[in-house]
């Protein structure tokens, strides 16, 4: 019998597989649903697949029911017979299933109502929870590979350019450099020999869009580069993904496998002529190969140490040919443009900032996951309407954008719209993405010194600003929080902070600052109580809290002292209990054993001595 | 031409040059740490930057490139601010006591501190001290404090290898030493290791430099900036006071060196703006100082050696050559200087001696090797050739000789540790190497009885393919070699001045001349070979003590102490400066017999020594091992020798760097003949009988067993033999 | 698992013994024994004509490698930003209490390998503690120890196994 083509199918189950969803054993789900489409013969009809992650991770593992886009959340493998003898055979969606903005809210069925999606623009994400990453026949369901049709057959070089550059699109994973124009210098940079890179070294914490893009769309990748080696007149390309990211390296090489088979990798692509070939290449471990020199040096298969620019890998990139690097958002955004226009495009977005941008919320926020939203979109729209503010009723503190590149953004500026500019101004950086969100109980001290550890241990260590400034810092830092601090140390901080930035070769020591010098910035009065009150504002810093028991609250029930691992709590049952302060370790045990009727624990700043 | 502004000042520069450079011939100071002539930038002290108009962040300068309209400042207050916060910060790891102590000028002068300050902390005890980029560098930014908190890496000084010392303590991670190591030398011993704060500059686990395979060239010792790196010889000696421009003369390559003497005493030897060896950077002034050099004339008197005026010494000489006249045999090494070697010739000239030949055996089939006649695509075939440990310097000239680099192929049977640098290694059976040439350069198909696999000759055969070939062979380690006409072959030997002696001529071998019953009297310049029978009286003219009994012992200088010239593997004459004064009685060979002869009533001058016969040098039979024999004896040429002393036998570092004084044996070998490492055994050939203590070794292929060529062991070449332990 | 010299060489020529494919063969080599060790460093270097020192410079500078022998169990603590804000510090204190062992380390007995990441990119999950490849979202103290408990119960069981067969 002839294997049914995916358009014959009456319904399609789309289950999550993004690294999220799996985690949360979405295959066994697959399975069960796969067992149980079966055992009632509907395998003619329906169709069971995989897709890549839905971006609303935090409701994962999600299952979605094409074509009407039913939304079901947090699904279980017991969930499944009913799911099939509900809504596929009788037609009835499972309400229990579905999205409740709270718990007496009416269920909200179709995925595009719920609101962390209906504030959302998909672009690059426009094919999610719609196709099946491991299965290009999906893939050119919708429209896939038709830009590529039309760049290869109807554009020369030259006019794809200029659709890029018209289209206002900018390196999504940084800077922002005008993709249209670095592709037109690597075009006029002279050799015959170019090379053309996909940085998909994902390295700042919190972020994992390009991640969800080679998962769930790598076709939209792929094509994007062929576009663009056809512009760049390149005919090799290399995508270099995290180590981090085995899913996405496995589901972009099978990508590539069937992009060959179709003919749209390798020799004489569909017949115009060009020929061009990609390679995954895996990355391992090393923040600092996100920085495109050290990409390139690591591509060649040696240690990943930026070198000075000029000159830049468009002129002189792997093995001294002109290479043309943009990461994973960008290419995935290539596709569309040249299929839908640059107009249509440019008119998403503001002035200067095109398009839209993939997040990464994270953090204290109620809905965690990738938004994609167009340019100029404030933080409070992002936080409060799509991320559905912070839980637990807590007050927001601030959001922290760029990875350790970037910097915090406070409460004052929530209506900061959001580009390349207006971050930048504010002390932080678009970066790749990531947007992690803060409550009262962040310590911004405290995050200041996670960022800058993070950085001066990904350092690769030439600079004596980036591997010494950093390392100052910290031990600064490190001195603030055990409540150590002195006078003079925010001041001394700032300088070599400046110092740092403008002493330092590549973009990770020019940035490294960036998070310390905001927090000062934003919440100096959080760095004040450290070094003058010797107090954690945000009970974090473990040197400048405590534990205690709160008499009027505790109930005696014994269970804070059995769990202390280190025999702190004393105390009879029924009576009130006491942490010793000399033997505590500060675990923070007690407080989460604490049962919820009483809430006797609590953190305590200043110290009790 | 590319006109460009740096502090207001126009500047002509050529494309591709670098601000810096640029500057630096316009006499605009830039600090550096990192940069280093002939090294890639680096950019990472991040000292040298400059700001250009146009660029929000200062750049490095000795990484950017000169463009046309390019306006630089150097020297700007922001500038100054983050040289010193990048410098304070380099110093925040290395001990800078002293360097920030109010109390320099006391200390400096009273010689001594009153606040002791250990190497931790200061440069009062560092070797270092008075010759340090950081000490210099904090004296032009004016750098009076360290405002950051100190950390001491607290690692152990690496004292366990010869010839220098390394202390990362004081490393501040500028690289020089690691592109020195990779760049220029291609050796990859050093590199950096690890990131961040952790970030350290080492070899492969840590291991020793000796068992990672370095040939100590010192390069990175030399330029290191800081105390991290030191010469363990000249450590305590204090600073040198001037250098002297002259040659090495301990090989045929004749590196141009730098002799840096304090008082009369070498100090070290360094490169002069090249790439030398260890026995150029390290060997020279530990020979010069040896203890055990004899630096007064001997004489026997009775049993007792008597030390003499040079008057007696050479009443004695006169006495017995005029006695002996052509009876007498003269047996000069090759390490003399020319006017040394010409003056011997006028000597026995005039003696009418027939019996002049050198101390080791001598290749005749030599010719000046041109460097700058290599032309296209290069590849060089390496046959039975150390190019590394004997021929480093030339191995770097051959490297850079084109833009593209050329290619090289190595074929060996020992492991001469080239294979890291090379494109192929075939290693075929021992006594198989010809064959493996004539599969390489064979038209048609032949068949292939070697053990490199047939896939490698075809790796070759594509390496070889459109290229200008050149082989490179030691005649003294391979003989018989054919190969077509278009590969040109350079024969390469270690003995300086080969090619002034060749031409000169000599009237026998070595062991012809020892052979020789007619010779009475037997006069020695270098050392003593291995003796078969009594004379009547030897005379010695050299360094150190000879190994035989002798009756008369003329003390020559070192070539650290003479003035003259040698001929090197170019056929180029280089010049020998007198570094120091010769120490002790000790005088030149040329003035030693420039007495004689004139004692001799023999006029030296203007008369041209008698052209001798030359001698060609013997074809080694290709025998088979077999029951009684069964292990392969593999003799080298030991280019590591001064007039004949192993410098192995002199200096602790050269012992333990080559072993010269050692045989190899292959490690499986060993276990089955049940040898010890370090014990001594018997190796027993038709008409060879040595003594030797084994190393063992993975360099040597299996069931084989190499030497190094000494006098001492007489007539030896590569052959067949039986190995036994000594109990 | 011991180094078979084959292994490594098969790996070295899937990748058609490129100098550049370097990462790749190191990634394997990891991939198959957990850690690399120092005769596969030497092969690689001999195989791909490439000086030990660069191989070991590499081996040291990506994080993904491990120049010492890895614990039979991988305890991956999370420190993603995202892990971070939600409380990993605390976990991974906690880990590092229950296993006597800090981040980078091997446990005495060879059972486990504490490690740290910088985002495993499943940030809602957070904070996330993984072990031998198996995510446990969420993770309090009390959840981490009874995690951990369950592999250290796995350790104790094997010996008595191999004590029974003897019999």
């Amino acid at each position: 019998m002839k294997k049914k083509t995916n358009k014959e199918f009456r319904l399609h189950l789309l289950i999550c597989a993004g690294t999220g969803c799996v985690a949360n054993r979405s295959y066994e789900i697959k399975e069960e649903l796969v067992k149980e489409i079966t055992r009632r013969g509907l395998n003619t009809e329906v169709r069971v697949a995989i897709t890549g992650c839905n971006g609303y991770c935090e409701r994962g593992p999600i299952l979605v029911v094409q074509p009407d886009g039913v939304f079901y959340q947090k699904v279980r493998k017991e969930d499944v017979p009913c799911i099939v003898e509900e809504h596929i055979l009788k037609g009835k969606p499972v309400e229990s299933l579905m999205y409740r903005p709270s718990p007496d809210a009416p269920p909200i069925s179709r995925m595009m109502d719920i609101d962390f999606f209906k504030h959302q623009t998909s672009v690059v994400f426009r094919n999610r929870s719609r196709l099946d990453p491991e299965d290009i026949e999906d893939y050119l369901r919708f429209d896939g590979y038709k830009a590529l049709k039309k760049a290869l057959v109807e554009m020369n070089s030259g006019q794809i350019i200029a659709e890029i550059k018209l289209s206002g699109l900018r390196g999504r994973g940084g800077a922002g450099f005008p993709t249209g124009l670095k592709w037109e210098l690597c075009r006029k940079s002279p050799g015959n020999i170019k090379y053309i890179v996909c940085n998909g070294d994902e390295g700042d914490p919190g972020a994992f869009m390009d991640r969800s893009v080679l998962e769930a769309d790598p076709h939209a990748v792929i094509e994007g580069m062929i576009i663009g080696a056809r512009a760049i007149g390149a005919h090799k390309g290399f995508i270099y993904v995290r180590k981090e990211y085995p899913l996405a390296v496995k589901r972009v090489k099978i990508a590539l496998v069937q992009a060959e088979e179709y003919g749209f990798v390798g020799e004489n692509i569909l017949g115009t002529g060009c020929d061009f070939s990609v390679d995954v290449v895996q990355g391992s471990g090393a923040f600092v190969c996100g920085e495109e020199t050290a990409l390139l040096t690591s591509i060649e298969g040696r240690v990943g140490r930026p070198r000075p620019r000029p000159p830049y890998p468009i002129e002189k990139g792997l093995w001294g040919r002109p290479t043309n690097i943009n990461n994973v958002e960008t290419w995935a955004n290539v596709p569309q443009i040249i299929s839908k226009g640059a107009e249509w495009f440019s008119g998403i977005g503001t002035k200067r900032s095109k398009g839209t941008k993939i997040f990464s919320l994270v953090g204290k926020i109620n809905n965690t996951g990738l938004v994609e939203v167009p340019m100029g979109i404030t933080v409070r729209e992002i936080v409060d309407e799509i991320g559905g503010g912070i839980p637990g009723g807590k007050e927001f503190k601030a959001v922290q954008t760029g990875g350790p590149s970037g910097g915090c953004i406070p409460k004052s500026l929530l209506d900061l719209p959001i580009d390349y500019e207006s971050l930048v101004k504010a002390g932080s950086m678009m970066g790749s993405g990531g947007m992690i969100v803060m409550d009262e109980d962040t310590c911004m001290v405290d995050i200041a010194r996670y960022f800058l550890d993070f950085t001066l241990h990904e350092s690769c260590g030439k600079c004596p600003s980036c591997r010494l400034g950093t390392k100052q810092m910290v031990e600064i830092l490190d001195r603030i929080t055990e409540g150590e601090g002195k006078e003079g140390d925010i001041e001394f901080l700032e300088d070599i902070g400046k110092n740092v930035k403008l002493a330092s070769l590549c973009g990770l020591g020019q940035t490294a600052a960036n998070p310390v010098l905001t927090t000062i910035k934003y919440f100096r009065d959080e760095y004040l109580a450290h070094i003058k009150e010797k107090r954690c504002p945000a009970l974090v810093c473990k040197s400048l809290i405590s534990y205690v028991i709160d008499p009027e609250l505790c109930g005696g029930c014994t269970v804070c002292a059995k769990n202390c691992p280190s025999d702190a709590i004393t105390g009879e049952p029924k009576e009130i209990y006491t942490i010793d302060q000399k033997k505590c370790t500060k675990c923070g045990i007690c407080l989460t054993v604490c049962p919820p009727k009483f809430k006797a624990v609590k953190k305590v700043s200043p110290p009790v001595k | 031409m590319i006109k460009l502004e740096i502090d207001k000042k126009e500047i002509m520069a050529k494309k591709g040059e670098t601000v810096l450079e640029v500057a630096q011939r316009h006499g605009i100071y830039i600090p550096t740490l990192c940069y280093q002539k002939d090294l890639v930038p680096y950019g990472g002290c991040r000292l040298c930057i400059v700001e250009v108009k146009g660029w929000s962040i200062p750049v490095a300068s000795c990484t950017l490139p000169v463009e046309d309209g390019m306006v630089v400042k150097t020297d700007t207050p922001r500038l100054k601010k983050l040289r010193r916060f990048s410098l304070q910060l380099i110093l925040s790891e290395h001990p800078h006591a002293c360097l920030i102590c109010d109390k320099e000028e006391e200390c400096a002068k009273y010689q001594e501190c009153i606040e002791k300050s250990a190497v931790t902390f200061g440069c009062k005890f560092c070797a270092r001290n008075g010759d340090c980029e950081l000490q210099e560098l904090v004296e032009k930014l004016g750098i009076k404090e360290i405002p950051f908190e100190f950390s001491y890496r607290n690692l152990e000084i690496e004292k366990f290898d010869p010839f220098f010392e390394r202390d990362y303590n004081l490393c501040i991670l500028c690289g020089r030493c690691v592109r020195m190591c990779q760049e220029v030398r291609g050796a990859g011993i050093l590199d950096f290791q690890h990131r961040g704060p952790e970030t350290l500059v080492g070899t492969a686990y840590n291991l020793s430099h000796l068992e990672i395979g370095c040939q100590f060239c010192g390069a990175c010792v030399d330029v290191c900036p800081t105390g991290a790196l030191r010469d363990r010889y000249s450590k305590w000696l204090g600073l040198p006071e001037r250098y002297v421009k002259t040659t090495c003369a301990l090989c045929n390559i004749g590196c141009s060196i730098k002799i840096n003497v304090r008082a009369n005493t070498v100090v070290s030897s360094t490169p002069d703006n090249n790439q030398i060896c260890v026995r150029g950077r390290f060997g020279i002034a530990p020979l010069v100082h040896h203890p055990k050099r004899i630096i007064s004339p001997m004489l026997r008197k009775g049993e007792r050696l008597v030390e003499v005026e040079w008057e007696e010494a050479f009443d004695f000489v006169c006495t017995k050559l005029n006695e002996y006249r052509a009876k007498t045999g003269i047996l000069f090494s090759p390490q003399l200087t020319i006017e040394a070697i010409n003056s011997v010739y006028g000597l026995a000239d005039h003696l009418q001696c027939e019996k002049l030949a050198t101390t080791s055996a001598l290749e005749t089939n030599l010719k000046p090797l041109d460097l700058k006649g290599f032309r296209g695509d290069l590849v060089f075939v390496i046959v039975n050739t150390d190019m590394i440990s004997d021929f480093s310097p030339l191995l770097l000239k051959l490297r850079s000789q084109q833009k593209i680099k050329p290619a090289f192929i190595v074929i060996d049977a020992v492991d001469s540790k080239l294979t890291q640098i090379v494109d192929l290694w075939l290693r075929p059976e021992l006594g198989k190497e010809v064959d493996v040439l004539k599969l390489l350069f064979a038209q048609k198909k032949m068949k292939n009885t070697t053990a490199v696999s047939t896939q490698d000759i075809k790796l070759g055969k594509d390496l070889l393919k459109k290229k200008n070939i050149y082989l490179l062979y030691n005649p003294y380690n391979i003989k018989n070699i054919t190969v077509p006409k278009y590969v040109k072959k350079i024969p390469l030997t270690a003995k300086i001045n080969a090619l002034k002696i060749i031409d000169m001529g000599v009237d026998s071998s070595t062991m012809d001349l020892l052979q020789d019953k007619n010779i009475d009297c037997l006069y020695l310049l270098g050392t003593a070979p291995k003796l078969n029978r009594k004379y009547k009286t030897i005379i010695v003219q050299d360094c150190f003590p000879p190994q035989v009994r002798f009756d008369l012992f003329l003390p020559t200088a070192t070539f650290a102490e003479v003035n003259g010239s040698v001929v090197n593997i170019e056929g180029k004459i280089k010049r020998i400066r007198k570094a120091i004064e010769p120490l002790g009685k000790s005088k030149s060979d040329d003035w030693i017999i420039a007495q004689i002869s004139k004692r001799l009533n023999h006029n030296t001058k203007n008369r041209k020594p008698k052209k001798r016969k030359t001698i060609i040098s013997a074809i080694a039979k290709n025998r088979k091992v077999g029951e009684k024999y069964p292990i392969h004896l593999i003799v080298r040429e030991n280019s590591y020798s001064f007039r004949g002393h192993r410098l192995s036998d002199l200096m602790k570092g050269f012992e333990r760097l080559r072993g010269d004084g050692y045989v190899r044996v292959n490690k499986r070998t060993a276990k089955k003949l049940r040898v010890k490492d370090g014990a001594e055994i018997k190796i027993i050939g038709r008409t060879l009988n040595l003594v030797m203590p084994a190393r063992i070794t993975e360099d040597v292929p299996e069931n084989s067993v190499l030497v190094y060529y000494h006098p001492s062991m007489g007539a030896v070449n590569s052959q067949p033999v039986r190995v036994e332990c000594v109990h | 698992m011991k180094f078979i010299p084959k292994e490594v060489i098969k790996i070295i020529n899937k990748y058609h013994v490129k100098k550049s494919k370097l990462l790749a063969v190191l990634t394997d080599i990891q991939a198959k024994y957990n850690w690399l060790p120092p005769d596969a460093i030497k092969l690689v270097s001999e195989k791909l004509c490439v000086p030990l020192i660069d191989v070991y410079g590499v081996a040291s500078f990506y994080h993904a490698f491990s120049l010492t022998p890895r614990g039979k169990h991988i305890v991956t603590v999370c420190s993603g930003t995202a892990c971070h804000v939600r409380g990993a510090p605390i976990i991974l204190d906690r880990v590092q209490d229950q296993l006597g062992i800090s981040p980078g380390c091997t446990t005495k007995d060879d059972q486990f390998t504490l490690e740290t990441v910088n985002c495993l990119g499943a940030c809602a999950l957070a904070p996330i503690v993984v072990v031998d490849g198996h995510y446990h979202g969420q993770s309090t103290t009390q959840k981490i120890d009874l995690v951990l408990t369950k592999y250290k119960k796995k350790k104790k069981r094997k010996p008595t196994k191999k004590s029974r067969k003897k019999k």
